[in-house]
């Protein structure tokens, strides 16, 4: 049976698509099977951060009516023979997701994967609903700021009440990525710091990503920057990956960047 | 001649409001089916037609003969909206954005109430951790700590979350123009 890990935020544009990719990604790096599904009905992001745009055939809503099989949409990365993704619909709405038809597919998945990775929609309406219904792990993905973090809240009250795990009895595993960290800002106390984001949420730290440029960059070359050795950020979702392969990481903070001389120079100029 | 003498139970009673009225006599219909119910004053045609579909039977306006009137303790008709007190609830869980808590007694918190959700309660509510989401109270008082964000409202008063200064205050009724506010600890409560 594998794991199947819901990755929520709430709120949208906090990169959920993006921790999805690349912790996709890294436990396929680290030789375990993985898949990532995305959720986003309607508005499908997934397949153009993984680069695998051109390849989608058939998605998942196909797949749950009987349309295609399951290993006609599953569509195998080029990084990585371990990792494999299933498409959104970009054609249907949310209103096409059917808790039968979930349960089904996540099923049939858990029976080949070690891990299954949902990116959920934003927002905690059906889409939402749909996504944790059947997951036993959650990631919150949050920024360090007040209306992520409220909405974040939020979305972990509908997960406690919600999720088939819970109804059962049971609780579901929830860890706190906390994602664009800017270390100057932390400093200065003009952001959040980690410690009050996980006062107010109280759950489980699994790692903390510094803000960095080169994501948009890798995002739009289909490229993930955990492929990046240079970037803090890829090294952190590095470090994510491997705690949830079940490696004792200790976790890192963001730190303040010194600046060379040259450095310097060109922020003068900048 | 041949005669009988019955003794029998008058429900006597004015009405104000016929949809009070009904929903009282429905609730309490057991216990008035054998009564006569007697109303001073002035019947509605719905009131008459309710009467007439439940079968009780009715007088209007009918001055008795007072030989001796039931103690009231005898007859105890069960109140429309009466508000009952469930015990005594205890939250250790966070209260998340979102989650509203509505309870009938009083309600004593250790975790966290975060901005968004909000806790509705006819009694009394003791908070002991950081409050940023949203009471609402009608019972004795409020144990609370200093907040900033959130938005407290007693007995139908918003309280000025300027006043809570301390770590943690006692916001207590007294009369409905005499709410009071005192402190109950200025320290940090450590827990062993």
């Amino acid at each position: 049976m594998g794991m199947i890990i819901a990755i929520i935020s709430g709120k949208g544009g906090v990169g959920k698509t993006t921790a999805t990719a690349n912790i996709g990604l890294g436990i396929a790096l680290n030789n375990r099977r993985c898949v990532v599904v995305d959720f986003d009905i309607g508005q499908r992001n997934l397949d153009m951060t993984l680069g695998l745009e051109n390849r989608v055939v058939y998605d998942m809503i196909q797949v749950m009516d009987e349309e295609a099989s399951l290993r006609q949409a599953l569509i195998k990365s080029k990084i990585s023979d371990n990792l494999y993704f299933l498409a959104a619909s970009q054609t249907r709405d949310k209103t096409a997701l059917d808790s039968l038809k979930i349960k089904q597919l996540i099923e049939d998945l858990s029976s080949e994967f070690e891990y299954i990775l949902l990116d959920a929609p934003a927002g905690i309406e059906s889409g939402y609903e749909h996504t944790i219904e059947f997951a036993d792990t959650a990631i919150v993905v949050v920024n360090p700021e007040v209306s992520s973090i409220r909405d974040s809240d939020r979305a972990i009250g509908v997960l406690d009440s919600k999720s088939q795990k819970v109804k059962d009895g049971f609780d579901v595993d929830k860890y706190l990525i906390i994602n664009r960290i800017v270390p100057e800002m932390v400093e200065s106390g003009e952001m959040l710091s980690s410690d009050d984001i996980l006062e107010i949420l109280s759950i489980k730290l699994l790692g903390k990503v510094a803000e960095d440029k080169g994501v948009i960059d890798a995002s739009n070359q289909g490229v993930p920057i955990i492929l990046n050795p240079k970037s803090m950020a890829g090294a952190a979702y590095r470090r994510i990956a491997d705690r949830l392969c079940g490696d004792n990481v200790p976790i890192e903070e963001p730190k303040v960047q010194k600046r060379g001389l040259v450095g310097r120079l060109k922020g003068m100029f900048s | 001649m041949k005669s009988n003498q019955y003794s029998m139970k008058v429900f006597e009673t004015t009405i104000d409001d016929d949809n009070k009225f009904i929903s009282f006599m429905s609730t309490n219909h057991e216990l008035f089916k054998n009564h006569l119910i007697l109303i001073q004053g002035n019947i509605s045609k719905k009131i008459s037609d309710y009467l007439n579909d439940q079968s009780l039977k009715y007088i209007n306006n009918f001055e008795l003969p007072r030989v001796k009137k039931i103690e009231t303790k005898y007859i105890k008709p069960q109140e429309v909206k009466e508000i009952k007190k469930d015990h005594f609830k205890i939250l250790t869980a966070p209260l998340r954005s979102g989650q509203i808590v509505k309870y009938n007694g009083d309600v004593l918190i250790f975790d966290r109430i975060n901005s968004g959700s909000k806790i509705i309660t006819t009694g009394n509510i003791i908070a002991l951790n950081i409050v940023n989401g949203d009471i609402d109270s009608t019972g004795d008082f409020i144990i609370i700590p200093n907040t900033n964000q959130s938005n407290i409202v007693f007995h139908g008063i918003k309280i000025d979350n300027g006043l809570l200064k301390n770590k943690l205050n006692k916001i207590e009724y007294i009369s409905i123009d005499n709410i009071t506010i005192s402190t109950i600890s200025k320290k940090e409560f450590i827990w062993v």
